[in-house]
């Protein structure tokens, strides 16, 4: 996330769309450690979409 | 929560990809049946750690003085890794069940970062010795973010992950319980779908993880679009995403 974030600031004016898809099953731990981690790029909750089944990796 | 199914008609080309893609990369990672290099680390408290096999089986040593664990569990993280530090609250339970029972968990640094590294254990409350592993062969040769692997007795590895997901402790426990008595792994990996450079990526079509409010990125007239949850549109030329367990 930290690394994600870096590459937000530099490059978000270049047209670099950084996002997370998160995949916690809790949506309240994962807000508040984006929060703690103070992430400013999107965060789409994708516990158990169907993308999720496809692709979750990691 | 609101996802359009894959199959529709948008597909998009990304022109980044996420961090654990399986794109060609320098370094390896743990493969089953590779023999683990000897190595010899430092820890934080700068207690000195070596790994060797002698006579065919394992042999650690700490600060001088030597074991023989049945079993070896290596975790190779960054302190700022959110999911390494997901992971390593899982394992230091691993540890507190299995260490009488003859199991040796090592966390490893990529990062010479001993400020870190200590920081991050006593946050987390960790026993298992964490070690500065940049430049040693073992982080060379098997350094691919976040991995975990048990190797067994004569140091081969028998299981080995990328990433790490809630739940994968139970995969853990079936092996390490196996191995521990002698059998073979249950499971030589947790499997998951890896995206490969040249895929045409779905719309992605969720709510947002802090308001639950639709965000959208989707192909129009060629083009990439991107709705945020307060509604505006971007126009992005490539994007760059991570699927996060954390």
């Amino acid at each position: 996330m930290v690394h994600l974030q870096k590459f937000h600031e530099k490059y978000a004016k270049d047209g670099l769309q950084v996002f997370i898809i998160s995949m916690h099953p809790e949506r309240e731990t994962a807000v508040a450690l984006a929060k703690e981690m103070k992430v400013t790029y999107p965060l789409f909750n994708g516990y158990k979409s169907d993308l999720g089944k496809l692709y979750a990796f990691g | 929560m609101n996802t359009r199914t894959w199959t529709q008609s948008w597909s998009l080309m990304v022109s980044a990809c996420a961090l654990h893609l399986a794109v060609a990369e320098a370094r390896a990672e743990f493969t089953i049946s590779a023999t683990v290099p000897d190595f010899k680390l430092r820890s934080t408290g700068s207690v000195d750690f070596s790994f060797t096999k002698e006579s065919g089986a394992i042999e650690l040593t700490r600060g001088g003085q030597q074991y023989r664990p049945k079993l070896l569990a290596i975790h190779l993280l960054q302190p700022d890794c959110l999911q390494c530090r997901a992971q390593l609250k899982a394992l230091e339970q691993i540890h507190r069940r299995f260490a009488e029972k003859g199991l040796a968990l090592l966390g490893i640094s990529h990062r010479d970062d001993e400020k870190a590294l200590a920081a991050l254990g006593t946050e987390l409350n960790l026993t298992f010795p964490l070690l500065m592993g940049t430049g040693s062969h073992l982080a060379s040769k098997f350094a691919a973010g976040d991995t975990f692997g048990l190797i067994d007795g004569k140091g081969v590895v028998r299981f080995a992950q990328v990433g790490y997901g809630a739940g994968d402790e139970k995969v853990w426990i079936e092996n390490i319980e196996a191995m521990l008595a002698g059998k073979p792994p249950v499971n030589e990996t947790i499997e998951r779908e890896p995206l490969r450079v040249g895929d045409s990526f779905p719309a992605i079509v969720l709510l947002s993880l802090a308001k639950g409010k639709p965000m959208e990125l989707v192909g129009a007239d060629g083009k990439l679009v991107f709705r945020g949850e307060d509604g505006k549109e971007l126009r992005p030329k490539s994007v760059l995403f991570f699927f996060s367990r954390y």
